[in-house]
């Protein structure tokens, strides 16, 4: 028995293998880490995008068409299109928006005004794989009764987050 | 040997040999993982370098928007020099054709524009080519003013190009 299992019978090598089966379970929770659990890099000013373009090219077209969802409406369909503009917001966005359009309203149907947005350019400013800021130019047209349709070029900034529904729109500024 | 050293022996065995089985199956899966590690490394290096390009094409793209609605015509010439250094190829060959109209135009209504960058994004990026869209925000004082600042917002399409280790602008588009 001594001859046969002296190698693989002794204390020693158990002890060898086990610091040898330690070592490599250090070394794959190292790879492990390293593969699935790095944290994605930041985003900042030199490096503002952090994502492939698959990822917030999707976000930058969602950010696109919500945008002309949101700010497109018509006095004939108003309450119904503040309903489905929400559904491409967060909640929280969506609650600001519905206090908003609430104020206008009135005013909005009384006028007979239909507004017409249409995104003509969009870029993406800064971008996580959790949050993308798109630049928009938009082109607004503003139809009232009696009154000639009023053009105006101006801009947006989105805030797009992703989430379980896709990217939602969390805030909206326009210049 | 005593039959309790023996059975101790033939213990020992067993665990080693099941040891060695485990060990085999860790390091082959560190062998899988650390190639997987090395692409995945390459990957990143190469994600970063993109990555690190969107903040070089906004940054030149946002200073060339600034020299260009940033004009003052008691300094024309280093306001167009300014907008010169940083164009090239057809935008450039414009720039140097007109900028003598430019400042006739800056002398006569003594213009004044001052803005900045509030928002830049980009709208395309390849290795050596990029389309970077702008929104300003600034006044223009002139004759037609009487001399006082107006709100002047501008939203610019830029074409860029790397060449000679810079992005310069190639092409400057006022979208209306």
């Amino acid at each position: 028995m001594t001859a046969r299992g002296g190698f693989l019978g002794s204390a020693r090598t158990t002890t060898v293998l086990l610091v040898v089966v330690a070592l490599l379970v250090a070394v794959l929770a190292g790879e492990s880490w390293y593969l699935w659990l790095r944290p994605e890099p930041s985003v900042s000013a030199s490096r503002p995008v952090v994502t492939g373009q698959l990822t917030h090219q999707a976000a930058v077209d969602a950010a696109s068409s919500a945008t002309e969802e949101i700010l497109s409406t018509s006095y004939a369909d108003y309450d119904q299109q503040v309903r489905q503009a929400t559904s491409k917001m967060t909640d929280a966005f969506a609650a600001d928006y519905r206090k908003t359009v609430s104020d206008l309203r009135d005013r909005f149907i009384a006028d007979r005004t239909r507004l017409q947005v249409n995104v003509v350019d969009a870029g993406v400013v800064r971008a996580s794989s959790q949050r993308v800021v798109a630049l928009l130019f938009l082109d607004k047209y503003v139809h009232k009764q009696g009154q000639a349709t009023a053009f105006t070029p101006y801009r947006a900034l989105v805030t797009v987050v992703h989430t379980d529904h896709g990217w939602l729109v969390s805030d909206l500024q326009t210049r | 040997m005593n039959p309790a050293r023996r059975s101790h022996a033939r213990l020992n065995v067993g665990l080693n040999v099941g040891l060695c089985v485990v060990a085999l199956v860790l390091a082959s899966a560190a062998v899988v993982g650390g190639v997987d590690v090395q692409r995945t490394r390459g990957e990143r290096a190469d994600a970063a370098v993109e990555q690190a390009r969107y903040g070089d094409v906004l940054a030149a793209a946002t200073k060339e928007a600034e020299a260009v609605i940033n004009l003052d015509y008691r300094h024309p010439r280093d306001s167009t020099a300014t907008v010169a250094a940083g164009a090239t190829g057809k935008f450039r060959r414009q720039y140097d054709t007109s900028s003598a109209g430019v400042t006739k135009v800056l002398l006569r209504n003594r213009s004044v524009m001052d803005g900045k960058v509030v928002w830049a994004g980009v709208v395309d990026l390849h290795q050596d080519e990029a389309t970077v869209i702008v929104a300003t925000s600034g006044t223009v004082a002139n004759v037609q003013t009487g001399g006082k600042p107006v709100s002047r917002n501008f939203r610019l399409k830029l074409d860029l190009v790397h060449t000679g280790g810079r992005w310069l602008t190639s092409d400057l588009e006022f979208v209306g």
